[in-house]
């Protein structure tokens, strides 16, 4: 087929694996977005805005100002090859050519992503062709919903049928280059019925009043709201917030302070790792800054929302991690920071676990399996961990088609799997025992604000020029006595008559009290009785 | 004389409209409805000038978030609604109508159509019409309303004509909303109409001639003759024959009075001939309603258009600097929610 001539055809795939796509490869409408973003940035593009006519959400856009996507790509894409036969990261090409940023995408199937959104759409390039002449195309894409086999079909069906399943048609004419349109554009208003439900019902009159294109209210609502998760913002905030989190843009907020706030480490913390997680998010967030790539939805420049600790009175500590090796011929290399908060959770839940993220770009979400680690599963502890892991070299054969997860046989992965468990040993060990000293301390605290508590109400209720005083007078001596001459109530604190049930003792100690100042308080029995009654209520009120 | 060019950043000719047509008459609708906020319907262009003219000329106003409310635009090409959102959105808040607007309206009393049929790409069109419709018309009533769509009004009968009848819809939703006074910017394209278009404003301007002698005094005083083709100017006729014949007839059935302020020609970089009338609409339910459309012929009859092209060069100079200035604006205003 003459591909200069051919203005329209149907599409093709090149895999029956691949033909998976128009039916919805993307676990979320976050994930479907972030393929297009990719696009943007592997064509160099310093600004992608993406639309969603909200709060309508029945039309959606994408536009970049890249280099485009020459009209011979888009027929080897659609037609000759087969969609899944791109050779974005075939020979040596391994950064774009402009701003030399690691290519994101490999295989060619990101544009695709939008199929999940709408029915058909369209896309426009305005690109410089060989001979560095404007050039311009306007493309149809229609997908094909219902005819396309289910997978026993696909597997039933002869070999050499297996490459030509039809998909979709697509149609394409030339059009005038406008330099001011430079780059790639894909909208449509055939949008599916599901996305357009799911955002309209997400988003109420208060929402589309309250819901701004200012980052600090954004981050709030994420953050300040209280909220368990980011889901409980529902789906429309919610693809904002993960979108963000899985593209290669910075961080929100200010150095210091986000994703990590720095001020929250005491002195005596900031130790060796503290200073390599710090400079390391300093590098990460001038590099993500450096390459200028700015992803903007529905108005709303994202950055990555992520702020430790997420809670008051923890302790923070932050571990760094690196590692580099060979395995099986290939280099594996990564660093990261894991943060944890001693004690509580993480809030919202998706920032617990692990991000795993390559060439800039989250894969997946934050796993709060820790990659499966075994040994603490759904604990208290591993609530309180969030941490990103940064992919210099390898892991690329790990990577699943959607490339949002990994083939967790893979060498490099399991390489990864086996380092970040073992670090995990040492880290829960530490943050354990750090809980225990917080305890211990929390627990002395409470202990003697609670006995000063207690002394307060005793001296409210002593006769007059009467004083308690606390000895160790071993536990062979009476709990209680009383020296006249100096009006002095001694209370023998060895005496332990429940062993080491400390509130037991704390109990039966402070009613044995109680009861021997209303024995020498004045007035008679009823009285001494109901004196009794009334310290006792006050000193159980303080300790149960 | 600069020409009309298809990128509206740099089109004097159009910006000439906006700003000695448009802008003075919406300052005036303001300041008229004023403390209320402007409630505006464009048909706005890919590079929505208009909107950002009249934000920069405090015409249309953010609200306490910051927000543009009270915009509807509707736009029909897809391609340029991506360009319009991005250009608008923020601090533009509500959606953008994406659809052909003659079909929008053309909605009315449809109901949702069979399952069967909205799983084919027409079907699931027809259905976000009728969805568009009844978002459009809870939007009403507007009190600018800027018809610039992309084709003529011209027509022999024009309840065949789309645009024609978008008007007679738009006027009718205004009317049953009660509103009083409004703002229509109507433009329309002065060629390729049909060859019997001519025709029938000829006869329509001769029963008004033959029926009111007040209408044939005016026409005698300013063309010394009774007949349409007196006007000479070709566009002149068209011009003059679709507002009385079209515009003021709709707009009376609805009981509107017109107030045309301003009628302007200009032409398009192919020397097409177009023309935008600015228009003052004002509700009139009392017996004075035909006097009222008589003197509104006459108005029309005596009233002399501007001409873009007999302006000066100074003038255009004077165009471009303040489009340039709304550009400015506008992209100030897309940076200003960027973070640095």
């Amino acid at each position: 087929m003459d591909i200069a001539h051919t203005n329209k055809g149907s599409i093709k795939v090149a895999d029956v694996t691949i033909m998976i796509l128009s039916r919805g490869l993307y676990r979320s409408t976050a994930t479907a977005f972030k393929e297009l973003v990719s696009n943007s940035y592997d064509a160099d593009a310093d600004e992608v805005r993406i639309n969603t006519n909200f709060p309508e959400f029945d039309f959606i856009s994408c536009v970049d100002n890249g280099i485009g996507m020459p009209l011979n790509d888009f027929l080897k894409y659609f037609n000759s090859n087969g969609i899944g036969a791109g050779t974005k990261r075939s020979g040596q090409k391994d950064r774009t050519d402009i701003y030399k940023r690691p290519l994101i995408g490999r295989i060619g199937i990101g544009m695709m992503s939008i199929g999940q959104l709408c029915h058909s759409f369209e896309i426009e390039s305005h690109y410089m062709d060989e001979n560095k002449k404007g050039a311009a195309y306007r493309a149809e894409i229609i997908l094909l919903d219902e005819k396309i086999p289910d997978r026993e079909e696909q597997y039933s069906a002869e070999r050499d049928d297996i490459n030509d399943f039809d998909v979709g048609r697509w149609e394409y004419q030339m059009i005038p280059f406008e330099e001011k349109k430079k780059g790639f554009r894909i909208y449509s208003s055939d949008v599916r019925e599901t996305f357009t439900n799911e955002m309209k019902s997400s988003v109420d009159n208060r929402d589309i009043s309250l819901i701004s294109f200012d980052q600090d209210i954004l981050h709030a609502k994420f953050f300040d709201s209280g909220n368990k998760s980011i889901r409980e913002s529902k789906p429309y905030l919610e693809t904002i917030w993960e979108l963000a989190s899985l593209c290669p843009i910075p961080y929100y907020g200010s150095k210091s302070k986000y994703p990590i706030d720095f001020r929250a480490f005491k002195s005596v913390d900031q130790n060796e790792d503290y200073k390599k997680v710090e400079r390391l998010i300093n590098q990460i967030q001038n590099q993500f800054l450096k390459e200028n790539f700015r992803v903007i939805f529905d108005g709303i420049e994202l950055r990555r929302h992520i702020s430790l600790p997420t809670e008051r009175d923890i302790i923070p500590k932050v571990y760094y991690i690196e590692y580099s090796k060979t395995i099986l011929d290939n280099q594996l290399s990564f660093v990261g920071y894991i943060f944890a908060q001693v004690s509580k959770h993480i809030k919202p839940l998706e920032v617990n676990g692990f991000q795993i993220r390559l060439r800039g770009v989250g894969i997946g979400g934050y796993d709060s399996t820790f990659l499966k680690y075994y040994k603490q599963v759904e604990t208290v502890r591993s609530k309180w961990l969030s941490g990103e892991i940064f992919i210099n070299q390898g892991l690329e054969s790990a990577l699943n088609i959607d490339r949002d997860s990994f083939n967790e046989h893979d060498e490099h992965y399991k390489a990864l799997q086996t380092f970040i468990h073992d670090k995990l040993d040492t880290i829960f060990g530490d943050i354990e025992k750090t809980a225990r000293m917080k305890r211990n301390e929390i627990k002395a605290t409470n202990d003697e604000n609670i006995q000063n508590n207690l002394n307060t109400i005793f001296k409210e209720h002593l006769p007059e020029k009467y004083k308690l005083t606390w000895i160790e007078a071993g536990d062979s001596k009476p709990f209680i006595t009383t020296d006249e001459a100096n009006k002095e109530i001694i209370i023998n604190t060895s005496v332990r008559p429940f062993g080491r049930k400390r509130k037991a003792n704390n109990i039966m100690g402070n009613v044995l009290i109680a009861h021997y100042i209303s024995r020498i308080s004045e007035g008679d029995e009823n009285k001494k009785n109901i004196e009794f009654n009334t310290i006792l209520k006050e000193v159980l009120s303080k300790i149960i | 004389m600069t020409k009309h060019s298809s990128d509206w950043d740099s089109n004097i000719p159009k910006h000439f409209v906006r700003l000695r047509g448009w802008l003075p008459a919406c300052l005036e609708i303001k300041n008229l409805l004023e403390p209320n906020q402007i409630k505006y319907f464009t048909l706005c262009a890919k590079q929505a000038i208009d909107i950002f003219m009249l934000e920069k000329e405090k015409v249309l106003q953010r609200d306490a978030g910051n927000k543009l409310p009270d915009v509807i635009i509707c736009e029909r090409k897809e391609p340029d609604a991506a360009e319009i959102l991005s250009l608008v959105r923020p601090p533009l808040k509500n959606a953008i109508i994406i659809g052909n607007l003659h079909k929008i309206m053309g909605k009315k009393d449809q109901k949702f159509l069979d399952e069967e049929y909205i799983r084919s790409k027409e079907g699931r069109q027809n259905k976000r019409n009728i969805e568009l419709y009844e978002r459009l018309v809870a939007e009403f009533p507007f009190d600018i309303i800027n018809l610039d769509p992309f084709g003529t009004f011209l027509h022999p009968e024009p309840d065949q004509n789309e645009f024609c009848t978008v008007l007679d819809n738009i006027l009718e939703k205004q009317s049953e909303h009660g509103k009083e006074v409004f703002l229509l910017l109507l433009t329309t394209p002065l060629y390729n109409e049909h060859p019997d278009t001519l025709e029938y404003f000829e006869s329509a301007y001769k029963n008004n001639i033959e029926s009111e002698s007040s209408i044939q005094e005016a026409a005698m005083n300013e063309y010394h003759s009774e007949e349409f083709t007196a006007i000479e100017n070709h566009s002149n006729m068209l011009a003059i024959g679709l507002l009385k014949s079209v515009v003021l007839q709709k707009a009376n059935a609805y009981n509107y009075n017109c107030d045309i302020k301003k009628i302007i020609h200009y032409e398009s970089e192919d020397n097409k001939p177009f023309m935008s009338s600015v228009i003052l609409l004002s509700s009139n339910n009392s017996d004075t309603i035909q006097e009222e459309y008589i003197n509104q012929v006459i108005q029309l009859i005596t009233k002399e258009p501007t001409v873009y092209f007999e302006q000066s060069e100074e003038l255009d100079k004077e165009v471009k600097n303040h489009l340039d200035e709304i550009i400015e604006y506008r992209e100030k205003v897309r940076n200003e929610y960027l973070n640095e």
